[in-house]
């Protein structure tokens, strides 16, 4: 029964993870480095939402959009004065100053918001009981949340236009430059994209728990081993990943203790980067 | 005043070590090492579980240290023969956090959260005040005698072949170097300066804790690095005094703004670590003391 | 024989890319591969340095097995490769380029370098010396000091050879060693080539160009889809109409 218990939650858990996952995998896919900022992406999105219904006194739909938005201002603007001038760079290059970044927005919302832990105040609502088994509506709304953005990604991504650049993009950059696509434009929307999704998952943990400084980076090792697991670069992969990750670490829960949940996400991505570095469902040709 | 200079001249020899290994890491073989701290905090446990539970003497504490910590670099090392950069980034901060968690974890070992006290110091019978100078004598013996072990590496054969891996593996490889026995001792000689490292550090708090080897402790030392000027033994010498200077001296800024309470304080701290990480890899890459191309 | 290969297969994916193909060498003859591009003539030098493993065939030197050892392996038994795109190390001095290759270098060791300082130190001297003759007889000593990123491209190339050469190769293989050098350097190249080949080297060169072919090959294997279409003496190779086809045949196809 316990293990069922940590599948219902690794599946919530592995649904936030995912969102974190796609974000991570489309910088990577289309700006070719891991961004270690996106956590702290997501911390911007759940601050934002929460200046919204704690100052501003907006409704949660409202505070949450208006987070979204923070988040992918925030992701535009750090693309624009940094990474954007560093493209020519290496991705190591990129992924060390992406820490500098990430350690610069963690501390600049300690700076505004001071480092206690907020919450957006929602009614608790109780947990449907299955026997011995809990699921909480909130549970429901948060896997919901979840797949609605990602459909809303795969449908850009594979039926329009857009998308389509996006992709060629993906697959070699030069070549969809040389075809015609203004890859600085694609650039752009992916941040953008890539951001909005980094807000969301940021909003969704913070009303699965607490509002503070480090929930973003916390995560930000799982997330890129769902990414990595998924396949770097691979949507799909992100969420297979991302449930992958989410259950395994609530499994682990039950059998060895609470803090070494860390060490799955670090297992995993060791594994899959010296056995099978392209991932479940990554190209083989675009690593190493 | 001149106790406050005295540790403040510790803690920077301790992190100049930290800088020396990392140094050997990313500036001399281009390996990413995010997970420096794992080292610090092995060096630092070793030495205060062998000389508190075991009454081993200090010197051996602290040879203990250097030694585990650089045998546990082993695996990392086989580890970064197969990996590309970042990904190698991405396990080495993964394996910190492991190695945290262990920390906090293995309570029969390390006492978890309370952590280890009543470490000793060496030479703790002269008289208050002479006492710190004199740690602070053992620990610039420490520093100098790394840096020209380091030095003399980095000046022979030893250092030209690992700038060339880090320039152009598979031409090292065609050259016949055996490129991973190269990254392997590398990683392991700066892993085990990083365990002195953490042995001094045990020595001179007289406790650890867990929290004392949070991740952000390798981007402070990444930050002196890259300021410095990677690949330079002195610079990042040179970098380690400047992120002390910065990382105390904003002490000071308190007096003169009275309102601001030490958190938002120390947020202005991390924030500017950040934003120089940013500013010298945008303007200064290769560091203050870096020539333009390196 | 030096060296040979034989009965060498390789496929990347479902791709055939080499399929019984063979070569061999002597020494103080130089040997060129040729064929149409996409051939197979760069796989099939990969495979012969070790960086890449056949799934079938034999690859000896010296009359000893050698088809599942290391890259960094056969460079200790003489056999070096240069790469067709340069691979210098770009922020060492040409000398220090050159430095980093001679083998046995006791300052590669940790101890070594710590305790036996002196012996690293005439090490050196030796080195320096040899190194400075390989820069003579390739004509880069004026840039001696320079930075090796900001030579021309002719002077990267010329780079590799050196360090190939501080190696002491018995075989060398050269990939499209003329690519992109100005063609003022590519006479003097082939002299220095034949100067190799005259002190008992036995060399194989990728190449495109037909001048550089008729010059400087003292035989020739025609690498056609992946199989070896033809072997032996320039002028009987380059009369053979299959060869012509193979070149002209090609071009012609893609011209309509």
């Amino acid at each position: 029964m316990q293990i069922l218990q940590a599948l219902a939650n690794g599946i919530t858990e592995g649904a936030i993870l995912a969102l974190a996952a796609l974000g991570i995998t489309l910088v990577f896919g289309i700006s070719r480095f891991a961004n270690a900022a996106h956590g702290d992406y997501m911390t911007t999105g759940a601050y934002g939402a929460y200046f919204g219904t704690g100052f501003l006194g907006l409704s949660m739909p409202m505070a949450a959009l208006l987070g979204i938005v923070t988040a992918a201002g925030v992701g535009l603007l750090f693309y624009f004065l940094v990474f954007k001038k560093l493209s020519r760079n290496s991705s190591a290059v990129n992924l060390i100053v992406s820490i500098g970044v990430a350690i610069f927005i963690r501390y600049s919302i300690v700076l505004f918001a001071g480092s206690e832990q907020y919450s957006y105040g929602l009614p608790i609502l109780r947990a449907w009981r299955f026997g011995e088994l809990r699921i909480f509506p909130m549970d429901l709304f948060f896997i919901g949340t979840s797949v609605i953005s990602i459909a809303f990604v795969h449908i850009i991504l594979r039926y329009t236009e857009f998308g389509r650049k996006m992709r060629a993009v993906a697959d070699n950059s030069q070549l969809a430059r040389v075809s015609g696509i203004r890859v600085e434009n694609v650039e752009v929307i992916m941040w953008i994209m890539a951001s909005a999704l980094a807000g969301i998952a940021g909003i969704l943990i913070g009303m699965k728990t607490v509002v503070d400084p480090l929930m973003g980076w916390n995560m930000l090792l799982a997330a890129f081993a769902a990414a990595i697991l998924g396949g770097l670069g691979s949507p799909g992969g992100a969420i297979l990943g991302g449930l992958i990750i989410g259950i395994s670490q609530e499994m682990s829960v039950v059998f060895i203790s609470e803090t070494y949940k860390v060490a799955i996400a670090f297992i995993v991505i060791a594994v899959v980067l010296l056995v099978r570095p392209w991932g479940l469902l990554g190209h083989r040709e675009a690593v190493r | 005043m001149s106790a406050y200079f005295v540790a403040m001249f510790i803690l920077a020899g301790i992190y100049a070590l930290l800088a020396l290994g990392l140094n050997l890491h990313w500036g001399y073989t281009g390996l990413i090492n995010f997970g420096h701290v794992a080292f610090f905090a092995i060096g630092a446990y070793t030495s205060a579980l062998t000389t508190t539970s075991l009454h081993w003497p200090i010197a051996c504490g602290f040879l203990a240290a250097i030694a585990l910590a650089g045998v546990s670099a082993y695996p990392l090392g086989l580890v970064s023969i197969r990996l590309r950069t970042d990904y190698l980034a991405i396990v080495t901060l993964g394996f910190s956090e492991v190695v945290r968690a262990v920390l906090i974890n293995e309570i029969w070992l390390t006492n978890g959260t309370n952590g280890i006290s009543y470490i000793p110091r060496p030479l703790k019978n002269l008289p208050t005040g002479t006492s710190e100078i004199a740690y602070l004598g053992l620990v610039l013996i420490l520093v100098s005698g790394t840096y020209l072990l380091v030095h003399r590496l980095t000046q022979a054969p030893f250092g030209r072949t690992l700038k060339a891996i880090r320039e152009n593996e598979e031409a090292a490889q065609s050259l016949g170097k055996n490129v991973a026995s190269f990254k392997i001792r590398s990683f392991m000689i700066g892993a085990a300066i990083a365990g002195a490292a953490g042995a001094a550090y045990a020595h001179y708090i007289n406790f650890v804790v867990p929290d004392q080897f949070l991740p952000l402790v390798t981007f402070y030392i990444w930050m002196a690095v890259i300021m410095g000027g990677s690949g330079s033994n002195k610079g990042v010498i040179l970098g380690t005094v400047l992120l002390m200077v910065f990382l105390e001296g904003s002490r000071f800024a308190k007096d003169f703004i009275p309102f601001i309470s030490d958190v938002k304080l120390a947020a202005i701290r991390f924030m500017v670590v950040g934003l120089s990480m940013i500013l010298f890899i945008l303007y200064r890459p290769q560091g203050i003391i870096g020539r333009k191309d390196t | 024989m030096l060296f040979e290969a034989k009965g060498i297969h390789k496929h990347f994916g479902g791709v055939k890319v080499l399929t019984d193909a063979w070569i061999q060498g002597e020494s103080g003859r130089i040997v060129g591969m040729i064929g149409p591009n996409g051939a197979g003539k760069s796989t099939f030098l990969a495979v012969i340095s070790k960086f890449l493993a056949p799934e079938k065939g034999r690859i000896f030197f010296k009359g000893k097995d050698i088809t599942h050892a290391r890259p960094h392996e056969i460079a200790r038994w003489e056999m070096v490769r240069t790469f067709q795109v340069p691979r210098e190390f770009g922020k060492l001095s040409v000398l220090e380029n050159l430095l980093v290759a001679p083998k046995g270098q006791i300052g590669e060791k940790i101890l070594g370098a710590w305790f036996r300082w002196s012996r690293v130190r005439s090490q050196e001297h030796q080195w320096i010396q040899k190194a400075d003759e390989v820069l003579d007889f390739l004509n880069l000593t004026t840039v001696r000091d320079l930075m090796a990123g900001k030579l021309s491209g002719g002077q990267k190339k010329l780079l590799e050879l050196g360090r190939a050469l501080m190696l002491d190769p018995c075989v060398l293989l050269l990939d499209e060693p003329f690519a992109g050098v100005n063609p003022v350097l590519i006479d003097e190249i082939i002299e220095r080539l034949f100067a190799l080949r005259d002190r008992g080297l036995c060399l194989v060169v990728i190449e495109h160009n037909m001048y550089t072919i008729r010059t400087l090959c003292d035989e020739l294997f025609v690498l056609v889809g992946g199989k070896v279409l033809t072997a032996g003496r320039p002028d009987e190779v380059l009369q053979d109409p299959r060869v012509l086809d193979a070149y002209l045949g090609r071009a012609n196809a893609t011209a309509a």
